[in-house]
């Protein structure tokens, strides 16, 4: 998921959560498709910012998402408790990676 | 460096809640009347337009995993209590301020949702009480960073370049830099605002914690829950380090890496959006 404000959204990105208008009323539900009436709209009603699906594209390597996490909790290798939350973070990495989400 | 004083005074003059003492007020004396019902003090909140969709945007931020909207302030009394409502009420202000410095303060949104989700699936493995209460805990945890970076701005910039520069967590730089941190500036606020201490203290003390102080086992929580959110990458809480697992409050929570793993997998991952140092 990532904050986007509604100048930069495109038709076709999927809302994730509910886009509320400055009246009160719930404007868009979570897994609405946007289209450009519906963004133009948006932004009549006062909406300033979204939160839309990430497109895959953004998705950096598993090598790269693997390092930072090295970085992350550096200073913490004599750590056993860290040392066992790393690995479970790094596995489910692999995981999501290995099945292409 | 500013004085304690001073600087505690600052804080508590923080953001334009013009509109809020007198809300809460009145909410507080409608609580304490006997004949308060929930419908009676949505439709005060309700009152309040903008108030009103601040509130029911927090409810509908995706951490209680509601599978509908919440689309009343008397359904969120219902559902979640009127602590919370009271203290989503108090820190809408607050929270405006982080999307108007989405730059300075980028990712912090992003992470604090991930921490209320933690506190949640958290306090909801353990079977404790009131788990609304907690995930709003989680959600405000850093709220002090936020004062910090309005109220604060030059001494805000000193922080990111000292955090930049040594590559340290944000609160030894905030230490260095103002002499307090970022939990006790979001202490004083929520003190400002009368806030009660099962609220307050997982916030003040997520960073710094101990057994026997009250709430220990929700400042656990909230302390854990931060941790599990940097360490899974979700969003950015001004820094690229983690802070260590306090033993105390493993233990006190008593979970498996059985139960990390569950939790873990419920976070928001790191999608692989780029974080800003």
């Amino acid at each position: 998921m990532k904050r986007i404000g509604v100048h930069e959204a495109q038709p076709g990105q999927v809302v994730v959560q509910a886009v509320f208008g400055s009246a009160g009323l719930a404007l868009l539900r979570p897994g609405s498709v946007l289209t450009a009436d519906m963004i133009s709209r948006l932004s009549n009603y006062g909406v300033a910012t979204l939160s839309i699906e990430d497109d895959g594209a953004e998705v950096r390597p598993i090598e790269e998402r693997l390092r930072d996490l090295d970085a992350r909790f550096a200073g913490h290798e004599q750590d056993t408790l860290m040392r066992r939350l790393k690995e479970v973070i790094a596995a489910q990495m692999r995981e999501g990676a290995g099945s292409g989400a | 460096m500013l004085d304690k004083t001073q600087m505690r005074a600052r804080v508590e003059q923080t953001v334009n809640i013009a509109t809020i003492p007198q809300i809460v007020s009145k909410l507080r004396t409608m609580f304490e009347a006997p004949s308060m019902s929930a419908i009676a003090v949505g439709e005060e909140i309700a009152k309040d337009q903008v108030l009103a969709v601040k509130v029911l945007k927090l409810v509908n931020s995706g951490f209680y995993g509601f599978r509908t909207p919440i689309t009343t302030i008397t359904q969120a009394m219902v559902l979640l209590g009127f602590d919370v409502v009271k203290t989503l009420v108090l820190s809408a202000s607050v929270l405006d301020i982080l999307e108007l410095m989405n730059q300075s303060l980028a990712g912090l949104w992003e992470h604090s949702l991930g921490t209320a989700k933690a506190a949640s699936a958290i306090a909801g493995r353990l079977n404790m009480a009131n788990p609304e209460e907690i995930a709003v805990a989680g959600l405000l945890h850093d709220l002090g960073k936020v004062i910090i970076a309005q109220r604060f701005p030059q001494e805000h910039a000193q922080i990111r370049e000292t955090v930049t520069r040594r590559n340290c967590l944000q609160i030894d730089a905030e230490r260095e830099v103002l002499g307090v941190t970022h939990l006790d500036v979001g202490m004083w606020l929520l003190k400002k605002w009368s806030l009660p201490p099962k609220l307050v203290y997982p916030i003040a003390f997520h960073n710094n914690f101990h057994p026997s102080r009250d709430f220990a086992d929700r400042t656990a929580v909230v302390h854990l829950a931060d941790i599990l959110a940097r360490a899974k990458g979700v969003g950015y809480a001004g820094d690229n380090r983690i802070p260590a697992i306090d033993f105390g409050a493993w233990h006190l929570l008593h979970l498996s890496f059985d139960d990390i793993e569950d939790i873990c997998l419920q976070l928001e991952g790191d999608t692989g959006s780029r974080m800003i140092a």
